[in-house]
């Protein structure tokens, strides 16, 4: 148990030890920032600094040795079976891109460069569409990422029941939407 | 002469279609839906400074990083068609001194692009691994026997580079198209207009600001400006 405690106070004071490094970096990079050198005639704009989290990753793991084993680790991916992955065999259905949004199939997904939007709705079930494209249903589509650009985003829910929104997306930038469904009514 | 009018028809219904277009945004009901409102020679002025946090929410560009922003509305008798643009307006301080004109929104964007692609991003990767290792094992190395146990790791990657957050040639675009679009059209009409107008400042100088609106007139509308 003491063996323990001393696990867990050293994986602390190296967490604690690592966090010092970015501090000490944002420390120089502030100072640089303040070079008076550079004055623009508009308006007075400092570069900024942001700090992000890209992840966090825990790990844990039990092993248990019963004799003398030199390569413990065998690998049971030969490379032949890489090109037999799933998505290869992907039964892609017949689209028109006129109807379906492209990001439909690739189910939104993030990639470099892009930017979020994230959509609140009441109704899970209301069918999303992006500049008139159908994207799918609300439930799967909390988290969109799409490329920077102007977009019309429009909420479709059972009935009349509709919203629209003209939304701009920015790389590395997030955009919350709250879609709240108005009755729609027609003359 | 029917043929040559007939053409003529033709190629003036375009321009009426494009003459009827505006951007900006919806107005509200009326100019007194404004904290600041006044009204001249038939026209009715709105104006609302927006604080940092709805300029947050109505902006996926940066705004707050240089610029105030108004937001304005113009209500014209039905009669009479009012001709409205940027440069009508002009911020000043509450001692009447010239503070700025309202910014292209091309140069705005311009701006904030650059901006956006001198700020540096740093990233952090913290990762924490615990592990038990049973058994008596070989270490081919030492040529050892090992008895298994408690193991623990920590560490965090740290990723410093160029932000990549609204620096890219996309990314101007639509920053470009969103100030273009919400903002204040140069437009000749007789319908209520409203629109954002960028007012770049150096230093926080946001309180007892006055909004001129010339709109052509003699005498311009002075408004106080509150959020």
């Amino acid at each position: 148990m003491r063996r323990i405690n001393l696990q867990a106070a050293k994986v602390l004071l190296g967490l604690l030890f690592c966090c010092l490094i970015p501090l000490v970096v944002l420390a120089q990079e502030e100072s640089k920032a303040k070079d008076p050198s550079e004055e623009n005639s508009a308006p007075e704009i400092h570069s900024q600094t942001r700090v992000k989290l890209g992840g966090i990753s825990l790990g844990g793991f039990y092993r248990h040795y019963s004799g003398f084993d030199y390569y413990p680790y065998y690998y049971p991916y030969s490379s032949a079976l890489w090109g037999m992955m799933p998505y290869s065999l992907w039964p892609y259905p017949d689209f028109s891109p006129a109807f379906y949004h492209p990001g439909y199939y690739s189910g939104f997904s993030r990639s470099d460069g892009m930017g979020e939007v994230r959509l609140l709705t009441s109704e899970k079930t209301a069918a999303i569409f992006l500049d008139g494209a159908y994207a799918g249903v609300a439930e799967d589509l909390k988290s969109i990422w799409l490329e920077p650009g102007a977009y019309t985003l429009e909420v479709q829910g059972h009935g009349n029941e509709r919203f629209k929104k003209r939304i701009y997306v920015l790389s590395g930038k997030t955009v919350k939407v709250n879609a709240a469904l108005m009755e729609e009514v027609r003359r | 002469m029917n043929y040559l009018v007939r053409w003529a028809l033709l190629a003036t219904f375009p321009l009426t279609l494009l003459a009827e277009t505006q951007d900006g945004i919806p107005p509200r009901r009326s100019a007194a839906d404004y904290p600041a409102h006044a009204e001249v020679e038939g026209v009715a002025v709105g104006a609302a400074l927006l604080t940092a946090e709805q300029v947050r929410h109505n902006f996926v560009s940066d705004l707050n990083r240089g610029y105030l922003v108004v937001e304005v509305s113009a209500y014209p008798n039905v009669s009479e068609a009012i001709e409205l643009a940027r440069h009508h307006f002009v911020l000043k301080t509450a001692e009447g001194t010239h503070l700025s004109r309202p910014a292209d929104p091309k140069t705005v964007a311009a701006i904030l692009n650059r901006t956006a692609g001198s700020d540096r991003e740093v990233t952090l990767y913290p990762s924490v691994g615990i592990g038990y290792e049973s058994g008596p094992r070989y270490d081919p190395v030492t040529g050892t026997q090992r008895v298994g146990g408690l193991s623990t790791s920590a560490g965090v990657g740290v990723g410093v580079g160029p932000s990549q957050s609204g620096a890219s040639e996309q990314d101007r675009r639509t920053m470009e198209m969103e100030l273009s679009e919400k903002g204040l059209p140069d437009i000749k009409t007789s319908k209520p207009v409203s629109g954002y107008l960028y007012f770049p400042v150096t230093g926080k100088k946001k309180s007892g600001l006055l909004l001129e609106c010339g709109l052509g007139r003699e005498k311009p509308l002075v408004l106080k400006l509150l959020p």
